[in-house]
């Protein structure tokens, strides 16, 4: 395949790409390089890639995946969202703080789950696909899908369960 | 299950919005009432709240255009490098074209080798051969380490970042971004890995290494096997940079209908070693499977250790290797339930007094099972015993496939008699004859395996196990005092108190693994302290549907014919006796069976053996009895 079509691959999941990173690891500087590293390791092999290929799920997963990877490996607070949408008005300094520490918290659990569960609770409750589009993308049935989900969910309950207590305090 | 407990299992289902209306009613109804249901309802609806927070994040213009401007830096800065390597595709890619014009495959075949040979050239345009893959075998063999460092994506599975050969010290280890390690000593017959989330070391016996680490040549011929096995060919050969070096560029791919796959292998000329590589796959949908990248080096040294690949001292390490590990016990009984507690204290003196009372002794046991003659034994083990050093003859009674009634037993009975010497005289005079025997032996390092069948001895099996024997299956401690290893915690039940014993009760999860069923267990050990902690009484359930059963969805997705049925098998010392040295053993056990139904009624309890023990503390050993070379068949 040619470089015009690699741009136009760029150009047309771009944008995608940037924001899953952004919504998975909380931090945009993390999120540039998720983007950098996805798009790079495809246009290392460029010439592989003959035919039509099914970028979609594959970018979700890599995306996804990358995402978890340097979250796990950054343990910094998350910057300001500069290029993100905005805060909701009306959050006081202190519950901004808390909420950027949950946030993080939440990052870290997911980073450290069993990669299936952590992909598919992304994929459903980030990302927002129902499960027969997640069954897609990962490659697995949706009964599993609904297991992992389960489990996820569990797990992070149970271990952000400090965190989430905060409001009562 | 109760309701309380069927109702906690729904509480995910209801926060996510799975439940039908009818459900759902009955859920809140329940958590209105209980604090604790209401409290985690609470803590799920948060988790789920804060992650759809992040929905509502989305990257703008500008961070994309700052992000697409950096890539495309990036990409010419990495063209830039390539520029001058690829005038050397132009005579690749001649080949292939008149590959594609070509009429007949071997016509093709030699045009392509023709323009890879004799085509290709180096930048100064002297020709450049390809290196054979038995050169760069026979450089690869020398090195004592190789190291491949991984990144991309697997569809399939996990990507280790990466993987560590020592050819010479014969170990294998990895790590993966999720901090997982694996370090495998072949020598030791040890395989190590480590869980950052647990900060555990689980140890367990490596009988074979997954690769052979006798060279870097092996591996290198599977992974060319593997690829020629699916029909990858190589298509081009060039000199080119990469990554500031020099290499010759070779490139293979296949494709069939079903996917397409592609490799490109980086090769130091210098060398003749692997220093890169990348592989592709995408399936017949056009969906990716594969995206790897894979740098090699050759460092002198490799890690010496699981520490050495970042995995912190102090990690807990638990041992599963085989055999009694009293250390690996005693260490897993601490951690669970603190050195000062009770069921330590219990533990320390029931495995100080197994081990006191089985070091060394020569034991005749006679098994009746499920026979139809209720009195009639079928299997005579002679057990004998000397520290460490272990084996026991296993012999049938009678002759596969032979009718049993009344009258062949009468025979057999008067030539087995009922006493520790007439049983053994009989066993030693059939170990002479004809019949099935099994032997198993362990002499301290290896465990050894042989068997007769009628008239001819088969070849003996031996495996190397340095931390003790893992057979055989019914020995003396194994009826007397029964592995507790897992840690069991201390109940009371009715049993218990009516009897004066001290009941552990173990839990164990079902697992669903590569569509196998291992249904939840449970497990109690009756300890008598009067009779010198013998386990009076032992009770194993098996239950498809156990109330300790705490993940509901383990069994989802499975064929229900694949599940076993439930069972249950209590095994009861129903006579022992004290022996001079002042321990308690067992004379006679019987062993109980009944099958589980799913709505919990069960079948009276049946019998399922009697076991009879006769005992020679003081035994005077046959000479050779635990020598592995004067084992029969060999």
């Amino acid at each position: 395949m040619s470089d015009g079509r690699f741009e136009e691959l760029v150009n047309t999941h771009g944008r995608d790409v940037l924001s899953v990173a952004l919504r998975v690891s909380g931090d945009p500087e993390t999120a540039k390089d998720v983007y950098q590293e996805v798009f790079l390791a495809i246009w290392r092999r460029w010439d592989s890639f003959d035919g039509d290929v099914n970028w979609r799920p594959y970018l979700y997963r890599a995306t996804v995946r990358k995402a978890l990877e340097l979250s796990r490996v950054r343990r910094s607070a998350p910057a300001s969202l500069e290029g993100c949408e905005p805060e909701a008005p009306g959050v006081d300094a202190d519950a901004g703080l808390r909420l950027d520490e949950i946030h993080q918290r939440l990052t870290q659990s997911l980073a450290s789950l069993p990669r299936q569960q952590a992909e598919v609770f992304i994929l459903s409750r980030i990302e927002g696909l129902d499960h027969g589009a997640i069954a897609e993308i990962v490659g697995c049935s949706r009964n599993s899908v609904r297991v992992s989900l389960h489990r996820a969910v569990k797990e992070l309950a149970r271990r952000m369960s400090e965190y989430l207590s905060w409001n009562d305090r | 299950m109760d309701k309380h407990e069927s109702i906690r299992r729904r509480l995910a289902s209801l926060a996510l919005g799975e439940l039908p209306e009818r459900e759902q009613a009955e859920v809140r109804a329940h958590v209105d009432r209980c604090d604790p249901c209401r409290a985690e309802l609470t803590q799920i609806e948060r988790l789920l709240d804060r992650a759809g927070e992040r929905k509502s994040l989305s990257a703008d213009e500008s961070l994309h255009e700052s992000a697409r401007t950096r890539l495309f830096a990036a990409i010419d800065s990495e063209n830039k490098m390539e520029t001058t390597a690829r005038r050397h595709i132009r005579w690749a890619l001649l080949g292939r074209r008149i590959v594609k014009n070509r009429m007949t495959k071997l016509a093709a075949a030699v045009i392509v080798v023709a323009a890879i040979v004799l085509g290709v050239r180096s930048l100064d345009g002297t020709p450049v051969k390809a290196v054979e893959f038995s050169e760069i075998a026979k450089a690869m063999g020398e090195v004592p380490w190789m190291r491949m460092t991984q990144s991309g994506f697997q569809d399939d599975g996990s990507l280790p970042s990466e993987t560590w050969f020592g050819f010479e010290s014969k170990v294998q280890a990895e790590k993966d971004a999720t901090g997982y390690v694996r370090f495998e000593s072949v020598t030791e017959h040890r395989r190590l890995e480590y869980s950052r989330s647990s900060n555990i070391i689980t140890m367990t016996y490596l009988e074979e290494p997954a690769m052979n680490l006798d060279s870097p040549t092996l591996w290198l011929e599977s992974l060319y096997k593997a690829l020629e096995e699916r029909g990858a060919r190589t298509t081009s050969v060039r000199m080119g940079d990469y990554q500031g070096r020099r290499v010759q560029i070779q490139e293979l791919s296949r494709s069939d209908g079903n996917e397409r796959e592609s490799v490109t292998l980086y090769i130091d000329p210098k060398t003749k070693r692997l220093h890169a590589g990348k592989g592709t796959r995408v399936d017949g949908a056009g969906k990716v499977a594969m995206i790897v990248d894979v740098d090699f080096d050759y460092p002198p040294t490799g890690p010496g250790s699981i520490y050495d690949l970042g995995v912190p001292r102090d990690a807990k390490i638990v041992s599963n290797m085989p055999g009694w590990n009293v250390h690996a016990a005693r260490e897993r009984y601490r951690q669970a339930w603190g050195e000062t507690s009770r069921e330590c204290g219990i533990m320390e003196r029931y495995w100080r007094i197994r081990d006191e009372a089985t070091r060394e002794y020569l034991a005749v046991i006679a098994h009746n099972t499920a026979v139809n003659i209720t009195d009639a034994m079928n299997v005579v083990d002679v057990d004998y015993k000397s520290g460490p050093r272990h084996r026991q003859e296993r012999h049938a009674v009678f002759e596969s496939g032979q009718a049993i009634n009344d009258e062949v037993w009468a025979k057999s009975k008067q030539q087995l008699g009922d006493t520790f010497e007439s049983l053994l005289t009989w066993s030693r005079a059939h170990h002479a004859g004809r019949g099935r025997i099994t032997i198993d032996l362990y002499d301290g390092q290896y465990d050894c395996s042989v068997t007769r069948e009628h008239d001819n001895w088969g070849p003996p099996s031996k495996h190397y196990h340095p931390e003790g024997s893992i057979a055989p299956e019914i020995a003396l401690g194994d009826l007397a005092w029964p592995e507790i290893s897992s840690p069991a915690r201390i109940i009371e039940d009715d049993y218990a108190a009516e009897h004066k014993l001290i009941c552990f009760e173990r839990q164990q999860q079902g697992l669903l693994s590569h569509g196998i069923v291992s249904p939840p267990g449970r497990f109690l050990y009756y300890l008598d302290p009067a009779w010198d902690y013998l386990c009076r009484r032992k009770v194993t359930e098996w239950r498809p549907d156990a109330p300790w059963q705490k993940d509901a969805a383990w069994l989802n997705g499975i064929d229900p014919t694949q599940v076993p049925n439930g069972s249950i098998t209590v095994e009861e010392i129903t006579e022992a006796f004290q022996a001079p040295n002042g321990h308690w053993y067992p004379k006679a056990i019987v062993e109980r069976q009944t099958g589980v139904r799913k709505d919990y009624r069960q079948a009276p309890l049946g019998i399922n053996a009697i076991r009879r023990v006769y005992l020679d503390l003081s035994p005077e050993f046959p000479e050779g009895v635990f020598d592995a070379n004067k084992l029969p068949g060999q």
